[in-house]
């Protein structure tokens, strides 16, 4: 019964996450005020939908939904929908809102086709891995609306230089409102991953009694967050970052990216069992 | 009886007729004054604007009005009524109440869109109220017409978008950087175009601007003027490092700003972008400069072409705001429409309460034992027996009153009510001929709403110009 409520659920969000989407990418073109107010009440329909299926599946597995590769993109997307929602609340957010559900939709997609079983070594994770878990998912999302700053940034620019002056150009925020915002995230989302990486560390030690050092995993997550820690560096030193930084910003999520996707798997121990 | 408006604006008139005609604020009160006292007109408001003089009336007969007024315009120019007749126009019924709703919204103005007209005509209005010559037609008609504009303001941005050259350099400057006040300036010739784009800039907040000029008496004028400081031509390099915009404008015959000098200055700004905005013509920047990393170079091509995107995104919203003008015409036809049965409809209640009364009346008669509370039982169930039986048929006359769906006569006779209720009904809003155009307006399409653009979250333009209605 609550397998059947669990597919129901996915296919219902992953359905009208699709046709919000479609409705963004239509006014994202051709701005219509109608549509995108059916887009937000469709995205609140997603919300409510990814919410009870987070609940199914928190009374199916009778353990908290985040122990495996599609129930941790499932919450990632749901922190994407419900940040996205909450932030365009307050200040319109125009094209952002389009850009940050792309990247929403494209976890929902990805968490469908994602093992639903626990990665290795999880009964009942205890605090420390929820923890873990979460602070990943964490700077996951704060990651990704920086990816989408970044992005919304290279485009203005190219935009601006190349004197295109659309309807982009009316919508867009200014640049170094941009690139502070994408800084920002970055700045949220480093010291998120650096305590997830410390917690999956204490959790795997405790669990396997050796420190899980020599792994894929923890290996590129180390790297990654190298990369943002440089990026913040040198935004602080520069002020404003620029072109450069963005492109810095924009590959450092690329590698957010193929972390999750193909190195979980050649992990030792990150890898669905 | 219908409304009518005869008058003049920029398109219709030169500033020399319009300057004679106006009719400035200690005029106002006289000139309203003087309408109050003719038969002619039964309502008026006059709006007056550097742009505009018209007179907004209720009249019995619109043409009498029309050729009061064209005469009234003739005194006033010291012109004959044949020769200024052919500066003005004349509009009467939905036209003239479309036409106010146009003016309002700015779509008549000089500069589409400009947001200073709606508070001439809501001044306007209220010194009519104050004179005593806005009556039940043009407080409703005004009132909608405020309604409208603002409408028109909030759900469009058709106020928004730059349509000068300067304002243009103000609103790219706001595309790189976010809030103006903390990114220092720097004006490069004291000429006029540099000063409008400078002021503009200062008007968005500026805190720090620096102005350079060969002759050093003349960028300390406009130093002075616009708050800043004058700088020396020797040291134009170092304030160009430290100059977030630069709104280059001189009137030199050849290049002021080389690359190599922009790349010098900005290597020394570790990184931090600069907008360089070249407004003279020659331009005084080298066009090398344009791909230079860090530097967002922009000339007057460039800003013609914003001013150029700008309008279009004006015209746009204009389209929209069409839109919800003829819904304010529409509102205004239905609610006429409805003053043609408000008399049958209190005519009925008043009959229904009497009949109740006396029902009540004869009851107490033939039952004087009756408490206190049981009266009031009867009071209210007896008057909810009248209300009930109404109820329906006012319904109906309400939603057909702008139809030919209702016959009033049989309505009248049907519930017997007194004939002159019927002239009454007629009379309280408009003329049967008047209501024919109004009738005709009602079943006329809306105009179908373009792609309009997101509201943006960003202040007003200002119009340092003379852009007002």
């Amino acid at each position: 019964m609550l397998a059947v409520a669990s597919r129901w659920l996915a296919d219902a969000s992953t359905l009208f996450y699709a046709a919000t989407l479609a409705l963004l990418f239509i006014d994202a073109l051709q701005p219509r005020r109608p549509l995108h107010r059916a887009a937000l009440v469709l995205l609140f329909v997603v919300l409510v939908a990814q919410t009870g299926l987070l609940w199914v599946r928190f009374e199916e597995l009778d353990n908290l939904p985040v122990y495996s590769p599609a129930d941790a993109l499932r919450l990632a997307a749901w922190l994407v929908v419900a940040a996205a929602l909450s932030v365009n609340a307050w200040f319109p957010t125009d094209l952002t809102l389009f850009f940050i559900n792309v990247v929403g939709f494209a976890w929902v997609v990805f968490s469908n086709f994602s093992a639903s079983a626990a990665v290795d070594g999880v009964g009942h994770g205890g605090d420390l891995l929820f923890l873990h878990v979460m602070l990943a998912v964490g700077s996951y999302v704060a990651f990704a609306f920086g990816f989408v700053f970044s992005f919304l940034y290279l485009v203005h620019d190219a935009m601006l230089r190349a004197g295109r002056w659309g309807s982009w150009y009316f919508r867009l925020p200014s640049l170094e409102r941009l690139d502070t915002l994408a800084f920002r995230c970055a700045a949220v989302g480093v010291p998120l991953l650096l305590a997830a990486i410390v917690s999956g560390m204490l959790w795997g030690h405790m669990r396997f009694g050796r420190w899980l050092w020599w792994d894929p995993k923890p290996i590129v997550t180390m790297l990654i967050w190298l990369a943002y820690g440089v990026y913040v560096l040198l935004r602080m030193r520069s002020g404003w970052g620029g072109r450069n930084l963005a492109w810095v910003n924009v590959l450092c999520f690329g590698g957010v990216i193929v972390n999750f996707v193909a190195i979980s798997s050649l992990s030792g121990f990150h890898r669905a069992v | 009886m219908d409304i009518v408006v005869v008058g003049l604006n920029h398109r219709t008139a030169s500033v020399e007729l319009r300057e004679q005609v106006s009719v400035d604020a200690p005029q106002l009160a006289a000139a309203l004054d003087e309408f109050g006292k003719t038969r002619t007109l039964l309502e008026c408001v006059i709006v007056s604007t550097c742009n505009r003089t018209e007179v907004y009336s209720v009249a019995a007969s619109p043409r009498a009005a029309a050729d009061y007024l064209v005469r009234w315009f003739a005194r006033r120019s010291g012109m004959g009524v044949e020769q200024v007749r052919v500066s003005l126009y004349t509009y009467e019924g939905p036209r003239a109440v479309e036409h106010l709703f146009r003016v309002a919204c700015g779509l008549d103005s000089m500069v589409m869109g400009e947001t200073q007209i709606l508070g001439q005509v809501r001044d306007a209005w209220l010194t009519a109220q104050e004179r005593g010559t806005a009556g039940t037609l043009l407080n409703r008609v005004f009132h909608l017409a405020v309604e409208t504009a603002k409408r028109a303001h909030t759900e469009t941005d058709i106020g928004q978008h730059a349509v000068s050259v300067s304002y243009a350099a103000v609103q790219l400057a706001k595309k790189v950087f976010d809030g103006l006040e903390r990114h220092p300036v720097l004006v490069i010739g004291a000429g006029e175009t540099g000063r409008l784009a400078a002021q503009h800039l200062v008007a968005q907040g500026v805190r720090e601007l620096w102005v350079v000029n060969r002759t050093w008496a003349r960028a300390e004028a406009l130093a002075q003027e616009l708050g800043g400081r004058a700088v020396a031509w020797d040291a134009l390099n170092e304030v160009l490092e430290r100059a977030d915009i630069v709104i280059s404008a001189t009137g030199a015959p050849g290049v002021v700003l080389t690359a190599d000098r922009l790349r010098a200055a900005h290597e020394a700004r570790a990184g931090r972008p600069q907008l360089v905005i070249d407004i003279a013509v020659p331009r005084d920047v080298a066009p090398a400069a344009r791909n230079l990393p860090g530097i967002y170079l922009f000339d007057i091509d460039d800003l013609q072409d914003v001013v150029q995107a700008n309008l279009a995104e004006r015209e746009r919203a204009a389209r929209t705001v069409e839109r919800f003008i003829h819904e304010a015409v529409q509102t205004f036809a239905r609610w006429l429409a409805e003053q043609r049965v408000v008399p049958l409809i209190a005519a009925l209640r008043h009959k229904g309460i009497q009949i109740q009364q006396s029902v009540m009346a004869s009851l107490e008669r033939k039952l004087p034992g009756l408490s206190q509370r049981e009266r009031e039982l009867l009071a209210k169930h007896t008057m909810s027996i009248v209300n009930q039986l109404l109820r329906d048929p006012v319904q109906y006359l309400k939603e057909h009153a702008s139809t030919d769906a209702v016959d009033l006569t049989t309505f009248v006779r049907l519930f017997g009510l007194p004939e002159d209720t019927l002239e009454q009904g007629l009379t309280a809003a408009s003329t049967v001929a008047g209501l024919g155009t109004w009738e005709a307006w009602l079943r006329q399409e809306a105009p179908t709403a373009p792609p309009e653009r997101q509201r943006v979250a960003s202040r007003s333009e200002p119009e340092l110009g003379f852009a007002g209605g």
